[in-house]
This record gives structure tokens, sequence and C-alpha cells, in this order.
């Protein structure tokens, strides 16, 4: 994998926003994997997949996504897919989506990287997140 | 154009017959691709949906010698 030499332009990685975002806790790791994403989903408004963890992303466009969220104050948990990699199988699988990060509000998969910063430009992020 | 981005267009038009396609090489590598789609086929559709329908497309493609795409569709009017 590319992540240490990125070729995307990242947004704000220079300075430091207020990290908005805290690791997710799940009640019971033991259950059933498609259990285990459902009760996190559940659990969660806004959750990110992502590679890492809000303050120490492990890929450049979960950092993205992770910055975005800061910069926006949104709260957010954030799952570490790199962690687990049941998980890391299972959530591409249950999202039919095929990378990460993947935010999802309310259960729904809005997107990766590309559509959170898209949804970020045009304004329409913390109006899908239901804060607006 | 490079032969690979006409692949890549093609494929794109075997499912949005209407697209239009715009492809650059972001690594110099024909690994990491930025497409842009434009086609009516998006209208209504959330961007999660209208980029859903491009990465089925190119499911096969990135099993094999695409690692990854930057996507940006356009509703065409």
């Amino acid at each position: 994998m590319l992540h240490h030499k990125n070729p995307f332009q990242m947004s704000g990685s220079s300075d430091q926003p207020t990290l908005t975002g805290q690791v997710a806790k799940e009640k019971d790791s033991n259950l059933p994997i498609t259990d285990r994403i459902k009760n996190l989903l559940a659990q969660y408004k806004v959750l990110l997949f992502m590679k890492g963890t809000p303050d120490f992303p492990q890929c450049g466009f979960s950092a993205n996504v992770a910055n975005i969220l800061n910069r926006s104050g949104i709260s957010y948990h954030a799952f570490d897919i790199l962690s687990d990699q049941d998980m890391r199988q299972a959530v591409k699988e249950y999202a039919n989506w095929p990378t990460y990060p993947q935010l999802w509000v309310n259960g729904e998969l809005i997107g990766g990287s590309d559509i959170v910063t898209e949804l970020a430009q045009n304004g329409e992020l913390t109006k899908t997140i239901g804060l607006i | 154009m490079h032969p690979f981005f006409q692949e890549i267009e093609l494929i794109i038009k075997s499912g949005l017959t209407d697209a239009e396609v715009q492809i650059s090489d972001m690594t110099g590598n024909l690994d990491h691709l930025e497409i842009t789609v434009k086609s009516r086929a998006f209208q209504n559709l959330s961007l999660l949906a209208q980029h859903r329908k491009v990465m089925d497309l190119l499911a096969g493609k990135l099993k094999s010698d695409l690692h990854a795409v930057k996507i940006k569709t356009i509703v065409a009017q």
C-alpha cells in the first residue's frame, strides 16, 4: 500500500484542528461479525471506519476525513480497521464498498474520502449529518 | 490517449452510454487515476449512489491492475 507516499492533496495537515473524534468502544466483540457491525452502527450516530485513530491516522485518506470532521466540529467515533482483520474484511462486504475510510451516519454509508471532501466543499456535510 | 485510459472509458460507457469521461494519471504509474464522469444517469442520486455506479463498472479493474481511483461525478441535465 502507498500510505507513506500519498499522491493526493489532503486538506490541512499543517495545523492541528481540535480533535472531535473518539475511539469507538464495542460492548461485545465476541458476537458474530455482522452483529458487531450492526451494534457499532446502532451505538454511534457518526461512525468512521478508518485506518488508524483520529489522533494517529495511518493513511492519508483516513487522515483527510478525520481532519474534515474535526474542522467541521462534528463529533464522531472511529473504529480502527487495522486493529481487527475480521472487521476489516467484513465491513467492506457489509457496505458493498471496497475501500476505507467509510463514514457512516445513522447507520447509512455516506462515503469515503472523495465524497466526504466534496460534501464538505459544497456545504452539504453538516446537513447530511443533521446538525443544521 | 493512452490505451489503458481508452479501456477504462469503454468500460464506463458500457454501463453509462451517455457518459463523458475524463481520466488523468495522478502518479505517472497508471495505478492511481482521477476519473471524472458526467452522465444523466446520476440525476436524483446521492453522491454515494453516483460513485457506486462508476465503482461497480470498474470493480473488475480495481481487483486487477487498477490500485485506486479518485472519482468525480457530474450530473448531466
